[in-house]
């Protein structure tokens, strides 16, 4: 009993440690997005605002995030996806491969060249591939689960 | 000595007008696409936020709140190839990454990698509630490499963005 309260304990003290730093990371985000947005709005420009609100709503998910780990009660959003994905296999599938292909092919559109397409793009493209492996096994050998 | 073809002068302004009419339809074309693509995401949006405030749900909200900046970003490009991505004041986000690129190449690839290396963290972390499933991490990037194929692959055939 006693090493199950300890146990308890330590998680207890890992989710609030947890919550600090998404905290942090959601109060920082928010001054970026702010920042922005303030600048958007001086120089009439709609493409900067959208990248503030895209931030304002990112840090409105770490928010929660914060708020669930310090208290305890509800669902972490790696809770919620990873159940979705459980009970929804194929549909969590086709999402991803929905997003995966639309970011990818908004990657190789940035740095599409008209004189050497395939030159130009395939390093960036690999670079970029190999890193999304590379995160994958790091959460998972790091142990970063749910 | 090669024998002077007459109508090659008027041909070739005439040539010139085709190809530059095929990539004003081509733009005006993906215009509507990303007009349609802002509806859509700002209804989602909408509804979104509507039912994180009858829910009190800050995870929907912020969502929400999300998706309407993406909708953001895609009326701005909507504009901005309507208006022919021709204007310095009004680049596509496409020529605007490009610059970028071109300007600081080593910083642009090391945020990409860094950005892509969190996606692929997050695909593990968010599918292994019970087990690690490193297909799922495999699905991911094979649609991601298909996706960059398709688009290099129109590109090159000149049905793609427009970045130079």
């Amino acid at each position: 009993m006693t090493s199950l309260a300890a146990g308890v304990a330590a998680v207890s003290t890992f989710d609030r440690a947890s919550a600090v730093v998404f905290g942090g990371l959601a109060a920082f985000l928010l001054a970026v997005a702010a920042l922005i947005i303030l600048r958007a709005w001086q120089a009439r420009n709609a493409l900067p605002a959208s990248l503030g609100v895209i931030s304002t709503g990112l840090a409105g998910a770490l928010v929660y995030e914060t708020a669930v780990l310090w208290t305890g009660s509800g669902p972490t959003i790696s809770r919620i996806t990873a159940l979705q994905f459980q009970d929804h296999v194929w549909a969590w599938l086709a999402t991803l491969t929905a997003i995966m292909l639309g970011v990818g092919a908004l990657v190789a559109g940035f740095v599409w060249r008209p004189r050497h397409p395939w030159r130009q793009a395939w390093p960036l493209v690999a670079a970029t591939a190999l890193s999304v492996v590379g995160g994958g096994q790091l959460a998972h050998v790091a142990g970063w689960l749910p | 000595m090669a024998p002077v073809n007459a109508s090659t002068p008027r041909a070739m302004p005439r040539a010139l007008d085709a190809v530059l009419t095929r990539v004003d339809q081509h733009r005006a074309h993906v215009a509507r696409a990303y007009a349609a693509a802002t509806v859509l995401f700002t209804l989602a949006a909408l509804l979104l936020l509507w039912r994180a405030y009858h829910l009190h749900d800050v995870l929907r909200a912020a969502l929400g709140v999300t998706l309407i900046g993406v909708a953001l970003g895609l009326a701005y490009e909507s504009h901005a190839l309507r208006v022919g991505g021709s204007s310095p004041s009004d680049p596509t986000i496409a020529q605007v990454v490009d610059r970028a690129l071109r300007r600081h190449p080593h910083t642009g690839l090391l945020v990409l990698v860094a950005i892509m290396a969190l996606a692929g963290a997050l695909v593990v972390h968010f599918t292994s509630l019970q087990a690690y499933h490193p297909w799922v991490l495999g699905v991911a990037v094979g649609a991601y490499v298909a996706g960059a194929a398709a688009a290099t692959a129109s590109a090159a055939r000149g049905r793609g963005p427009l970045v130079d």
